[in-house]
């Protein structure tokens, strides 16, 4: 079964305006920039985006989702914070983006939730502040806890080094980061990969998705050989 | 020391950071906040074993990586390249958050805008403007060891030590020790307690810039800074 795709572009060619989108990254690593140049090609608008940050431009290079906030295409971000992003910034300052903020680690776990079939786990974390108000409360060992609910969207955009043919994928250093877990918790998986390579090639040990999770693979057609 | 003996001023950013590399004792595994801590991480005395810990999934971090070593799978906070040490493990958001939320982690030394004399900490909203939550909330109260790592005062001199937190509160009862531009304080059961001053301060000097009342260490000392 080959998952290939022909480029980034037909890979994403069915995303519909509205669509909830996770986007994997941190930062600049580990973000899928050429399906979310892609994307900002389509001109898909209206995103419910769920990414760890709303990415930035720094001495001229772009990462994460720095376009798509430009242009305005994001109407919800479900993130950490606005990673000194003056557009974001501003767009929310205006009331033109809603911004749900959430724990880094919650976030990704309210992701792994999702994909593993859980309706969703109680934390001590910011069950004290602000973030927990209209959340349901409970007190366990003594501690107030929140009860944190499951993330799921129609699309994960996820990125890889290696993708084998059927979507088994291999990630380099913090280029991991919440990629795995979004590969579990979307609808459609898209994966964009540096590397494409037969079934059997991949060692099964170093796998860290396996292509049961993933629907779609593209090669990135272009990565700015600067980063800052 | 890095301070003439009339040099009497605040300890620099990177002052701060080689007072705060002291507290990381052999074998931790340290998680070090972006803005000013996270340049502890080249101080940590070359003598010991401790990793460094970045929550997006790596604990082992180097130097900052230079010419061929620059990676774009490799960057710490603040998206600069790094290297990673002999050693090192990556891995994913989620378990690089079990090992914090876990209680896997020695120390933790954040950032912070207020911090109470109960060890309450403020460190994610100013009123206003956009939430940086991240992952400190995460971090807070789960580490086992957290420093606070803070210049003493405001911009217009006002206390960041108080008695009760004015902004929204990260987590409560939280803070083991403080590092200003000063002082080092540790917050006991009993309140805080003045270790350290920066040197030609005095605990008197250190008070009127604090709101909540100190109790002074009979060990009290001048900060040194390696």
């Amino acid at each position: 079964m080959d998952k290939v795709y022909t480029s980034c572009a037909e890979a994403i060619a069915d995303v519909p305006d509205g669509a909830t989108i996770m986007f994997g990254g941190w930062g600049a690593t580990g973000d899928p920039e050429n399906l979310i140049r892609a994307l900002l090609e389509k001109g898909t608008k209206d995103i419910v985006a769920i990414a760890n940050d709303p990415g930035n431009i720094r001495e001229g290079v772009i990462y994460g989702l720095y376009p798509l906030v430009k242009e305005k295409r994001i109407k919800k971000f479900i993130g950490t914070y606005h990673a000194w992003n003056q557009d974001f910034i501003k767009q929310y300052q205006a009331g033109e983006i809603e911004f749900e903020a959430c724990p880094q680690g919650i976030l990704a776990e309210r992701i792994h939730a999702a994909g593993a079939g859980l309706f969703g786990f109680y934390t001590d974390v910011g069950a004290e502040t602000l973030l927990a108000e209209g959340k349901e409360k409970k007190v366990i060992n003594g501690r107030t806890c929140v009860l944190e609910l499951p993330l799921r969207a129609d699309y994960a955009f996820v990125k890889a080094h290696i993708a084998d043919k059927w979507g088994n994928l291999r990630y380099r250093f913090v280029g991991q980061n919440f990629n795995p877990d979004m590969a579990t918790a979307a609808k459609i998986v898209i994966a964009e990969v540096e590397n494409i390579v037969g079934v059997g090639t991949l060692d099964p040990n170093d796998v860290h998705t396996p292509g049961i999770y993933v629907d779609r693979i593209a090669k990135g057609e272009y990565y700015d050989p600067r980063f800052a | 020391m890095t301070q003439g003996l009339h040099d009497k001023r605040p300890l620099t950013e990177d002052e701060m950071a080689r007072r705060v590399a002291q507290e990381v004792k052999e074998g931790n595994c340290v998680n070090l906040g972006a803005g000013m801590p996270f340049p502890v991480t080249q101080y940590i005395p070359k003598d010991i074993w401790a990793l460094v810990h970045i929550e997006h999934g790596l604990l082992g971090v180097g130097g900052m990586a230079e010419g061929a070593l620059k990676d774009r799978d490799l960057v710490g906070l603040g998206r600069r390249p790094i290297t990673a040490v002999p050693g090192a493990s990556c891995f994913s958001s989620v378990a690089s958050f079990t090992m914090l939320r876990g209680g896997h982690i020695d120390l933790g030394v954040l950032g912070a805008y207020e911090v109470s004399e109960k060890g309450d900490v403020a460190n994610w909203l100013l009123p206003g403007q956009c939430p940086i939550v991240g992952g400190a909330m995460d971090i807070v109260g789960h580490v086992k060891r957290l420093i606070i790592m803070m210049t003493h005062v405001t911009k217009k001199g006002e206390p960041k030590i108080l008695k009760e937190c004015k902004l929204p509160v990260t987590a409560y009862g939280v803070v083991d020790l403080i590092v200003t531009d000063l002082a080092v304080i540790e917050v006991t059961s009993e309140g805080l307690l003045l270790r350290e001053v920066v040197p030609g301060y005095t605990a008197e000097e250190i008070q009127t810039m604090t709101e909540p009342q100190l109790k002074v260490s009979p060990e009290l000392r001048e900060i040194v800074v390696a």
